[in-house]
C-alpha cells in the first residue's frame, strides 16, 4: 500500500493533483467521509497558499500512526517570502473579502493537529494531521 | 478563451430557466469556463432563472467558493434570479470551518425546493419593488408572468 506521496506544487493544476493524492491517501488511512473531506480541503488551501504566495513548493503526504490509531499527515513546504507575523496570520479575518489572509485559521479548524513554522525570507512549513 | 481540455458544465434549458450541474470535482479552469458559458447562455436566451446544482460536488475550497460567488453575483447583475442547490453537508462543513461568507447566496436543499425559491423570488421581488419603482410595476403588469 502506498504510504507516502510528495506532490510538487507550482501551478493551479498541481493543487488538483495534491487534492487527488490527499483523497486517495485519506481513504487508505481509513478516515471517514467527513474526515476525508476536511483534511483534503485543508490540503487544497495549503497548496493554494503555496501557489499564491510562494510560487512553488511541495506537499508531502503520509499515513502516520499513533499507537493503534492511524492518521493522514500533510506537510506543506515552501521557500517563499515567509510569514512576518504568524500570530497575525492565525487571526481570523472577519472581513467581507475572501482574499484577505492565508486562510490558516480555517485550515486549522479542519484538522486535529496544526503546526506552523515560518521565517521571513526563508519560507514556511505547515504540518497538519487528521486522525481516524 | 475556449479550451477544449477544460470540462464544460452542462447547461440544460427549461422554459425561461437554466439548470447547471457541476461535476463531482472541479478541474482547473472549470469554473472560469462555466462563468463564460453561463453568462453567454443567460444573455442569448433571455433567461430569468438559474439553478446551480452542486449535489455531485465533493470538495470546495475558499478559492472555488469565491469564484462561485462571483459567478452568482455577475449573473444576478444581468437580471436572472439564481439559486444554488444540493450543497453536501461535508462541503458545507468545510466551507464554514474555513470561514466562508455566504452573504448574497441563495441556497436550497434540492432542485425542487430551489425551483420554488426561484418562483417565490420572482414574484416577491416584483411585488416589493413595485411600490417604489413604477418601472418595475409597469413591467410586472405588462410582463408575461
Amino acid at each position: 500500500m502506498l504510504r507516502q506521496q510528495v506532490v510538487l506544487v507550482a501551478l493551479e493544476s498541481d493543487v488538483s493533483r495534491a487534492v487527488l493524492a490527499a483523497r486517495d491517501l485519506a481513504q487508505a488511512t481509513g478516515l471517514s467521509t467527513a474526515q476525508c473531506g476536511a483534511i483534503v480541503t485543508a490540503v487544497s488551501e495549503l497548496a493554494r497558499n503555496i501557489v499564491k504566495y510562494a510560487g512553488h513548493g511541495r506537499i508531502e503526504l503520509s499515513i502516520v500512526a499513533r499507537g493503534s490509531q492511524r492518521g493522514l499527515q500533510a506537510v506543506a513546504v515552501d521557500h517563499g517570502p515567509g510569514i512576518e507575523s504568524i500570530e497575525l496570520a492565525m487571526q481570523d479575518h472577519f472581513s467581507s473579502s475572501q482574499t484577505l489572509g492565508l486562510g490558516l485559521p480555517g485550515t486549522k479548524r479542519l484538522v486535529d493537529e496544526f503546526e506552523i513554522d515560518s521565517e521571513k525570507g526563508r519560507g514556511t512549513r505547515v504540518v497538519v494531521r487528521k486522525w481516524a | 478563451m475556449f479550451d477544449s481540455s477544460v470540462p464544460r458544465v452542462p447547461l440544460q434549458r427549461s422554459k425561461g430557466s437554466v439548470l447547471a450541474t457541476l461535476p463531482h470535482e472541479l478541474a482547473p479552469g472549470t469554473l472560469d469556463q462555466f462563468e463564460l458559458d453561463l453568462l453567454a447562455k443567460v444573455r442569448e436566451h433571455g433567461l430569468t432563472g438559474v439553478v446551480i446544482d452542486l449535489s455531485a460536488l465533493e470538495l470546495m475550497d475558499l478559492t472555488e467558493f469565491a469564484k462561485l460567488k462571483r459567478i452568482v453575483q455577475m449573473t444576478q447583475m444581468l437580471g436572472p434570479k439564481i439559486v444554488v442547490v444540493g450543497l453536501r453537508p461535508g462541503v458545507v462543513a468545510g466551507l464554514v470551518a474555513l470561514g466562508a461568507d455566504a452573504t448574497g447566496l441563495t441556497t436550497a436543499l434540492n432542485m425542487e425546493l430551489g425551483l420554488e425559491v426561484l418562483r417565490a423570488q420572482a414574484s416577491g421581488v416584483a411585488l416589493s419593488e413595485a411600490a417604489e419603482l413604477p418601472e418595475v410595476l409597469r413591467q410586472a403588469l405588462l410582463g408575461t408572468g
